[in-house]
């Protein structure tokens, strides 16, 4: 076991691994708890679009990600305001428009060194020093965000109509939002790949859901249960030679189903009672 | 010196007139009860003395000391999570407090026990609670900014006919201690006739002159409709008819 931790490129990846784990399972209650979740996966396929023009106009692939995410938050806010769009719909016609022009600038740039296989499943095994700081910044900018914000988060997700009473800012609050989502997935591309970043964000607030139901306990162990899924991935991809993003959502669901046949069923009461 | 003035105030969603030429004056202490038929603007009159809603004609003048609390029709629907009365509470205040924990206790405590709530209501699920206790606990989180106006959005269910009649007297209450200006939306025109101190019948404009009870029962031909400033005279309890 000690083995895993001899090697520096392990140790960036628990690091990065464990800091988007939080702010993931911080972002990811407000998502659900604002039936948002679908938003996550949209900006994660449109980030993608912004890799795939990077790689065809090199320019980096990262930096161009987090300018789509930001596009596309925008494009969300203002097509979902029309009464004749709603927003999970308009949320799926972004997305596959995202992937789409992911595709075509991958295949338009020939012979480009970067592979989209990176992004589309993530490669914290390969994560840089100057990556691992650029995420580390990011994650306390996005968590001071939160925190500085969070009763008027709360407020603007569970009662709009008293949020609108208090504070003449809802679409600035829903922008604002939507655009440190955005930033996330697209920082978080390179970990865990945008097809499988929402797992990050809505699996755990599922898992904490079984065992709390208030919105504060939900965040701590939304948290802890994706530290616990990212500890588990690593470590079984280390040791049995599969690919990290997979067993670290594989943990999760794992993780997910553990409580919810807990939770769900007679052996709580049996373990209780016991106890 | 009245605290808020309407001037014809006209509001309409996509062609459809919701408000059509409210003139009224509110001043300070008042206790306002709304009364009207379903569809008849009430909510959107509220919202739009909130500045939510923005009248298409008219002009609204606040006095420079205004501050409103508001309680909303449609507060808190169930959700997939469940939130303590504290996180209730915190939607009320501006920023989250780290160091300030023990005052903010205080605040809540205080505006808990002026609801009639016991402070140890502070760590229970508000899903958990009655339709009265949970009223209470939004009622409390819109003093927290310590308003001079309250508006308060009756919900349409959830809540029996005592607990509206308790709600009502708190809201009284309020009013007489603090001299809180309250306009409530109520579906219970006896008790609103019992406690406050003026109504308003509204649909979609203004009646004047007419008895409440008349006004519900859709007999409007002893009605005048309203639109010039000052509004609505006070109704004395002595001329109300026994009910």
């Amino acid at each position: 076991m000690i083995e895993i931790f001899s090697y520096d490129f392990m140790l960036r990846a628990f690091l990065i691994g464990y800091a988007c784990a939080i702010v993931a399972a911080l972002l990811g209650n407000f998502l659900v708890a604002s039936r948002q979740a679908v938003m996550s996966d949209m900006l994660a396929h449109t980030s993608l679009a912004g890799v795939g023009l990077g790689v065809l106009f090199h320019v980096s692939p990262p930096a161009v990600a987090i300018g789509t995410a930001l596009i596309a938050s925008l494009l969300l806010y203002f097509l979902s305001k029309q009464k004749s769009l709603p927003k999970e719909a308009v949320s799926v016609l972004i997305l596959s428009g995202g992937i789409a022009i992911a595709l075509v600038c991958i295949h338009l740039a020939k012979n480009n060194p970067v592979s989209l296989e990176t992004y589309l499943f993530g490669s914290i095994l390969t994560v840089t020093p100057n990556e691992l700081f650029m995420f580390l910044i990011m994650s306390i900018v996005l968590i001071s965000c939160l925190f500085i914000f969070y009763n008027r988060l709360l407020c603007l997700i569970f009662d709009k109509d008293f949020f609108r009473s208090k504070f003449s800012s809802q679409p600035f609050f829903e922008i604002f939002f939507m655009m440190m989502v955005g930033v996330f997935v697209a920082f978080s591309l390179k970990i865990i790949g945008g097809l499988l970043i929402s797992s990050l964000l809505i699996i755990p607030v599922l898992t904490a859901q079984q065992a709390v139901g208030n919105f504060r306990s939900s965040l701590l162990w939304s948290s802890v249960f994706n530290i616990i899924g990212i500890t588990i991935g690593i470590v079984i991809s280390f040791y049995f030679d599969v690919p990290t993003s997979s067993a670290v959502v594989l943990s999760l669901i794992f993780l997910f189903v553990l409580l919810f046949v807990f939770f769900n069923s007679n052996f709580k009461k049996i373990v209780w009672k016991k106890l | 010196m009245p605290i808020i003035t309407l001037k014809n105030v006209t509001v309409s969603f996509g062609g459809h007139t919701a408000i059509e030429d409210i003139s009224l004056e509110v001043q300070q202490g008042d206790y306002i009860g709304l009364i009207g038929p379903n569809g008849a603007g009430k909510s959107t009159l509220l919202k739009t003395l909130l500045g939510i809603i923005t009248p298409q004609k008219g002009e609204i003048i606040y006095s420079k000391n205004v501050s409103f609390g508001y309680v909303p029709q449609n507060y808190l629907p169930e959700s997939f999570f469940s939130l303590s009365v504290r996180e209730v509470l915190e939607m009320g205040v501006l920023r989250m407090s780290f160091f300030r924990k023990k005052a903010e206790k205080k605040l809540f405590s205080e505006k808990l026990t002026m609801v009639g709530l016991d402070p140890s209501f502070l760590e229970k699920s508000f899903h958990s609670l009655s339709g009265g206790q949970k009223q209470r606990v939004i009622i409390a989180r819109s003093l927290l900014s310590n308003p001079n106006v309250l508006l308060f959005d009756e919900p349409l269910s959830g809540v029996d006919y005592t607990t509206k009649i308790q709600i009502y007297e708190l809201l009284a209450d309020i009013n007489a201690t603090y001299k809180t200006t309250i306009i409530f939306v109520s579906h219970e025109i006896e008790s609103v006739i019992q406690k406050c101190h003026r109504i308003l019948c509204l649909n979609k404009k203004l009646h004047e002159g007419c008895h409440p009870v008349d006004f519900m029962n859709g007999k409007l031909n002893t009605c005048r409709v309203n639109t010039s400033v000052p509004a609505l005279h006070p109704i004395h309890h002595h001329h109300n008819h026994t009910l």
